[in-house]
């Protein structure tokens, strides 16, 4: 059979059609349809569709004579075969994909989206919070991750064997063991070491429950007792310099430790004898003037200065009528609790008379704690046992993102305050004014327009500023002429007193032996596009909740709503850094 | 009986003139003749026998007519079953065009409630009869299917000599996936193309087109993680540093995006490059390279020559992928030069185990439902085969279940033979493999909807001497009765659910899920259902609590009830990882393919809410992924025509799935994900089109509504209410049933589904005329 076969391939959408000649067999036939479709012979695979002809993909050693044609023409004609191939070819990968899932843990951890959380071991969660909120603080991460038992404690611990040092040792290495392996995990970290070593070195975190479980702990005596034992551990220069890269002793102003310049605030207390100086209702302007020249010439205020590591914000008011203020907002309970009334002997007087106390800061540090005074000890003598009891003070404190301390500063820090922010006022002005001015060149652009605004505008700032503090214009002129004395370690040059919130710990319960605490921290917002609170100005930016081991995130509304008033947790522990 | 003797002998006086005695009358006398009848049979008298009878058959004849002459063919059929003279309805001349049609119907819907077997298939026949008398081929068919009755279909096509009504019935030939192959007749060619479903993908992309739906979405599209409150923001923090793919997570993305672009033949991973290809792990890259046969659906001409190049990889589990995608793109399609078996068959027989397991399945997609014996040939080997430890036994099982669902319903001795003989000649150690329970569910899906035909294979399978054997039994039982709403087997089943088993219950999860089986498609019967599993939830064991969320998924498929979905919300926050895994897949499994945007809502909360727990997150993926498969123009409702045919092949890949989610971990969620593209099998567009004969689209108003029941309801009761009148093509919701708007136009087809062909119709005058 020499003749022609009519063939009609099906290649895709394509169909072509052609004369298969038997005698050149496949290889005929394929070479042909390459010509024909570009697809190379050897990626060809030839299906008949019609009946009678070869099975399956046809073969290169098929002899296609061996096909009774005429019978299959008879069924079909042309006879059709589907044709499958094509020129492409598989390119590999350009580059080599890394799976998370072969990633070893630590390089895992760099890629997850949530900071690892931490187990709970039996009521931990008040060690836990705290612990979260205190990883957010670099410089201390920074001492801490430099941190080695002091070579005193090393001898000791020979010596002696357990000594206290060597708890503190234990300690604080097991709390910078600790942060490391969060670092590096994805997933929870189970505290032991560290929860171990708290209850060595502060035994009254170990006590046990009636059931034999661990009992809840207050997360402020926990606070409070880690910075102790961490401030005598990082004693000196050499540690403090470990958490700043340059630091002062300027800058210091006597902060002896790392805590202490992290933390430390250097608060200056002023006391006034209330009777011997004029104030209140029953000194009025009659015989006022006579008296305070005489008060005043007999009794000066007395200054001392004294160390704090928090600020603390008591809370009066609300159901409690017996108090004269009612706090709501955080900056009233940090006042109410930085003046008070004491009695005191006057020297003047020769007896016991009613002092004022007011507190100031006079170093800032670079974070502070505020503490809610949420709990406290109610006398209860008509109870069985005479005891009282551990109370929680519901009330809603409002708190914003950020807080100015300008008012809770000394004079001397004040004055320092004052310059820069009247520098960023003036900067401030200054911009919108240009950006007026900008406007108003577009607008009267042929015109000299802009000589005659900014003659108008140079008199009128002038004038302005004369109006100004005769203090301030010579603060002014302190700062034009010398550098500006330091208001506290680790601060940005212009700081104008503004902290931002970036932690909290918060507590849910009535009691507080009881409740569960958590740790609220601002996430890392590496491209800085925030979004505004609705019907606000306040930042709503991205923060994590650390509930132990879930790890979830919020905003800072979420935050800003852990006032208090109601069930839901309420914070406890506020932590400030310097805004940038 | 002496009260009915002298009313009888009075009627029987009057007899032509029953109506004066008044319908009360007839109606209580047809009552009584029913009492009596059964009470002389009681005493002995023979049923066959019409001797004994003789005097109540008469009044009978003499009623029956009546009652169909009077609007009360409901009556007139009850009677007839009463009496077991059903067949008497043949020799009726009184039945005509005109009240066919309500008999039938009051026929088939009673059938399901009849507790003989011997009763329905009589019942069923009947209604067949008197179709087929009536010339009406089309509803016949559906009444043949509705039987299994095979072999009279290609009697009825020749038969039929209206060639319009011939494509009809090759129209729903081929959406039940019935291979038949016409052999003679001028126009075979084309019916044979027809029935082969060759015209799918055209009209289905033509009818995206029209839709507008044709753009290519990304998973991200599907997820839309910027509506999320937290999503943005774990977004930004992945962007720092180098770029990490999680093998799982692009896994996901892979399935979501080959459900959401079936057939569509387009989409913005697989198609424009090979770099997506690579994303994936392993056996991610086979079911990557694989997705491209779920993108080119129903297109072999196309498919094949882009799946081509995937064929020549370097790497096993591409050509692995592209192998199986050459099965799923020729699933339900049938082509002359069957690429799938062509090119399938050499894998089969080599020697690499990956590229069998995709070979088996491969087959099993393409060939679902054909019965092709020579497809059967090539796997029963791999079935038989004994060698190869754990490989071998998975490859056993892949092709096990593949036969299963070449051969679902179809009883063949062949193969179940091959099946039950390799699980009795088991070891103990390939009976406990993970995959095992798929040889099981081969075994079981050959007698899906066959009930009684079963019985034999149980016994067998109950002498297999391992844990299994149970489990097996259980699931070849529910699935011989699928469908059935046998209220006998549902109490057998629940009677498995009431020990209090926490470990080796699997039979029980099969158990649940086959209580969801067996009263799926029937109404009263999945509402009790339902209330049942309210029972077992609050007092069984977890086993049984896991296995709930599938047997509402598989009540539900692609219908989200608002109950349903609530229920499966409630299970998918349940602390057990299981629970809730198996309640967010049936929530994609209910929701498939209808863009519900409250389960949309729903599945983007469970996506945060697990946004750590990595098997959870794939879950909602994969749901999110049916949620919005084909666009939402795609079902996987097994069940259709009107809700009276269900369709093995739908109906087996979605219990592939099922029995998949009873051991996720071992078979999604580990290496086995390929499974899931048995779906393809289930998919069916869920449009109505209309056509003219020569398959060209001709738009007509329809109105489309929620289907009401007319069963037995006189005169011309409205078949759908809440309709809304829309120019066809248009989409059809599970439960929704469409009518002509216009009557210019006659539709051949008595239930319109998938595609119609419409004639004009002559007795149409325009209103201008009037």
């Amino acid at each position: 059979m020499s003749e022609g076969i009519p063939l009609s391939v099906k290649w895709g959408k394509e169909t072509v059609s052609l004369t298969m000649i038997v005698d050149g067999g496949v290889k005929g036939l394929k070479a042909e349809l390459e010509e024909r479709t570009g697809v190379p012979s050897d990626r060809m695979k030839l299906m008949p569709k019609s009946k009678g002809l070869w099975k399956g993909v046809l073969k290169d050693d098929f002899d296609i004579s061996s096909i009774d044609f005429n019978a299959a023409l008879q069924k079909a004609n042309p006879i059709c075969v589907l044709m499958m191939g094509s020129a492409a070819k598989l390119t590999g990968p350009k580059t080599k994909t890394v799976f998370i899932e072969d990633l070893p843990p630590e390089e895992a951890a760099k890629h997850v989206a949530e900071p690892s959380g931490l187990v709970n071991l039996g009521n931990t969660c008040y060690l836990n919070s705290v612990l979260q909120c205190l990883r957010a603080v670099p410089s201390l991460r920074k001492g801490l991750a430099n941190y080695t038992p002091s070579s005193s404690s090393g001898d000791q611990m020979m010596a002696s064997g357990v000594g206290v040092n060597q708890t503190n040792g234990i300690f604080m290495s097991s709390l910078r063991d600790l942060y490391n392996s969060l670092d590096r995990t994805a997933d929870a970290v189970p505290p032991s070491n560290f929860v171990r070593a708290t209850h060595m070195a502060f035994p009254q975190f170990a006590q046990i429950g009636q059931h034999g479980q661990p009992q809840q702990q207050d997360a402020e005596e926990f606070f409070s007792g880690l910075l102790t034992l961490a401030a005598n551990e990082t004693k000196g220069m050499d540690s403090i310099k470990k958490g700043f890269a340059s630091v002062s002793e300027k800058e210091l102003n006597g902060a002896e430790n790392l805590i202490d310049a992290v933390f430390g605030l250097k608060m200056e207390e002023t006391l006034t004898c209330d009777e011997t100086t004029p104030s209140g209702d029953d000194n009025m302007q009659v015989d006022g003037e006579a008296k305070k020249e005489e008060s005043l010439a007999i009794e000066p205020a007395v200054k001392s200065y004294d160390l704090h590591r928090k600020l603390v914000c008591n809370i009066q008011g609300g159901a409690d009528a017996s108090s004269q203020t009612n706090v709501t907002h955080i900056v009233e309970g940090i006042e109410l609790s930085l003046s008070g009334k004491i009695e005191k002997h006057s020297d003047v007087l020769g007896r016991n008379a009613i002092w004022t106390r007011k507190q100031r800061i006079a170093r800032l540090p670079p974070v502070f704690c505020v503490q809610f005074g949420r709990f406290y000890w109610k006398q209860t003598p008509d109870s069985q046992d005479h005891a009282g009891v551990k109370c929680k003070v519901m009330k809603p404190v409002a708190f914003s993102g950020t807080i100015d301390v300008y008012d809770f500063c000394s004079e001397d820090v004040q004055k320092v305050l004052k310059v820069v922010r009247a520098k960023a006022l003036a900067e401030e002005e200054d911009r919108i004014n240009k950006k007026l001015k900008g406007q108003a060149e577009g607008k009267t652009e042929e015109e000299g327009g802009d000589k005659m605004d900014t003659e108008e505008a140079t008199p009128a700032e002038s004038k302005e500023s004369t109006e100004e503090d005769d203090e301030l214009q010579a603060a002014l002129k302190m700062s034009m002429e010398e550098e500006l004395p330091p208001v506290g370690p680790g601060l940005p040059e212009n700081f104008q007193g503004i902290y931002e919130l970036f932690a909290v710990v918060t507590h849910k319960g009535r009691d507080a032996d009881g409740g569960h605490y958590m740790g609220w921290v601002k996430a890392d917002n590496p491209d800085g596009k925030v979004q505004k609170i609705a019907d606000t100005d306040e930042d709503n930016e991205d923060w994590f909740v650390f509930d132990d081991d879930e790890v979830s995130p919020c905003k800072t509304e979420d935050v800003l709503k852990l006032k208090g008033g109601g069930d839901w947790h309420m914070s406890y522990l506020n932590f400030y850094r310097v805004k940038k | 009986y002496d009260m009915l003797e002298s009313r009888g002998s009075k009627s029987a006086n009057a007899e032509d003139n029953l109506g004066s005695w008044g319908h009360e009358f007839v109606r209580s006398l047809a009552g009584e003749i029913g009492q009596e009848y059964n009470e002389r049979v009681i005493k002995g008298a023979d049923p066959d026998a019409d001797e004994p009878f003789a005097d109540l058959l008469g009044m009978v004849n003499v009623i029956v007519p009546f009652h169909v002459t009077h609007n009360a063919e409901a009556e007139a059929v009850d009677l007839l079953i009463e009496v077991q003279r059903l067949r008497n309805l043949l020799n009726l001349d009184v039945i005509d065009e005109n009240n066919y049609a309500r008999i039938c119907l009051y026929l088939t819907k009673t059938a399901d409630f009849m507790s003989d077997p011997d009763d329905l298939v009589e019942m069923l026949e009947t209604a067949f009869e008197i179709f087929r008398k009536q010339n009406q081929y089309f509803d016949a068919l559906r009444v043949a299917i509705r039987m299994n009755n095979d072999e009279v279909i290609p009697e009825l096509l020749s038969e039929c000599k209206d060639e319009l009504m011939k494509k009809q019935m090759c129209l729903l030939l081929g959406r039940q996936r019935i291979n038949i192959e016409l052999e003679d007749g001028d126009d075979a060619e084309d019916l044979n193309a027809i029935i082969g479903n060759e015209q799918l993908s055209e009209q289905f992309l033509k009818l995206a087109q029209d839709l507008d739906v044709m753009d290519a979405k990304t998973p991200e599209d599907i997820y839309k993680s910027h509506l999320a409150e937290t999503g943005g923001f774990s977004r930004r923090r992945d962007t720092g540093g180098a770029q990490v793919d999680s093998a799982r997570a692009n896994l996901a993305s892979t399935f979501v995006n080959a459900f959401v672009n079936a057939g569509f033949g387009q989409d913005k991973l697989m198609t424009p490059d090979n770099e997506w290809l690579y994303k994936n792990k392993d056996h991610g890259m086979m079911s990557a390279a694989a997705s491209l046969g779920s993108i080119w659906l129903w297109n072999v001409d196309e498919g094949l020559t882009q799946i081509d190049k995937f064929l020549y990889s370097s790497e096993d589990y591409v050509k692995a992928g592209a192998a199986l995608a050459v099965g799923i793109l020729s699933s339900g399609v049938r082509n002359d030069a069957d690429p799938a078996l062509a090119l399938l068959s050499e894998h089969i027989e080599g020697d690499v185990h990956i590229m069998k397991c995709a070979a088996c399945t491969g087959l099993g997609i393409a060939y679902a439902g054909s019965a092709r014996e020579d497809v059967a040939d090539l796997l029963l080997p791999v079935v038989e085969s004994a060698e190869g430890g754990e490989q071998g036994m998975m490859e056993v099982c892949l092709a096990g279940l593949a036969l299963g669902m070449i051969y679902v319903g179809k009883c063949d001795e062949n193969v179940g033979g091959t099946i039950v003989q390799r699980l009795m000649e088991a070891t103990e150690e390939e009976l406990g493999h993970s995959h095992a329970r798929f040889l099981c569910l081969g075994l079981a899906l050959l007698f899906l909807g066959q009930m009684e035909k079963a019985d034999a294979m149980l016994e067998a399978l109950r002498t297999v001497d391992h844990k299994i054997s149970k489990y097996a039994v259980i699931m070849l039982e529910s699935c011989a009765y699928a469908g059935s709403g046998n209220v006998l087997k549902v109490q057998e089943m629940l009677h498995q659910c009431t020990e209090h088993l926490t470990e080796d219950a699997e039979h029980q999860m099969a158990a649940v899920i086959g209580v969801g089986l067996i009263t799926l498609g029937e109404d009263v019967g999945s509402e009790m259902a339902l209330r049942a599993f309210d029972h077992l939830l609050h007092y069984c064991e977890l086993p049984i609590k896991r296995a709930i969320p599938l047997a509402l998924g598989v009540l539900h498929i692609s219908d989200p009830d608002f109950a349903v979905i609530d229920q499966l919300s409630r299970l998918s926050h349940d602390p057990d990882t299981e629970i809730s895994q198996n309640a967010i897949m049936a929530m994609g499994v209910v929701s498939a393919g209808t863009n519900n945007s409250r389960v949309a809502g729903l599945l983007r909360q469970l996506s945060e809410f697990y946004s750590k727990e990595a098997g959870h997150v794939f879950c909602v993926r994969i749901a999110q992924g049916l949620l919005h498969m084909g666009k939402g123009l795609i079902t996987l409702n097994p069940v259709h025509s009107d809700r009276m045919l269900m369709s093995g092949p739908a109906l087996g890949s979605m219990l592939v799935l099922l029995h998949s989610f009873l051991d996720l971990k071992n078979t999604l969620l580990d290496k086995s994900h390929y499974l899931l593209y048995y779906l393809t099998c289930a998919m069916n567009p869920r449009m109505l089109i209309t056509v003219n004969e020569d398959m060209s689209w001709r738009p007509v108003t329809v109105r489309v509504g929620q289907a009401v029941e007319t069963v037995g309801q006189a005169g011309k009761p409205k078949r759908i209410t809440g309709f809304q009148t829309h120019t066809s093509p248009v989409l059809l919701a599970s439960k929704e049933r469409a009518e002509l708007g216009s009557d210019e136009v006659l539709s051949v087809s008595s239930v319109l589904e998938g595609m119609v062909i419409l004639k004009d119709n002559p007795e149409y005058e325009p209103e201008e005329s009037k």
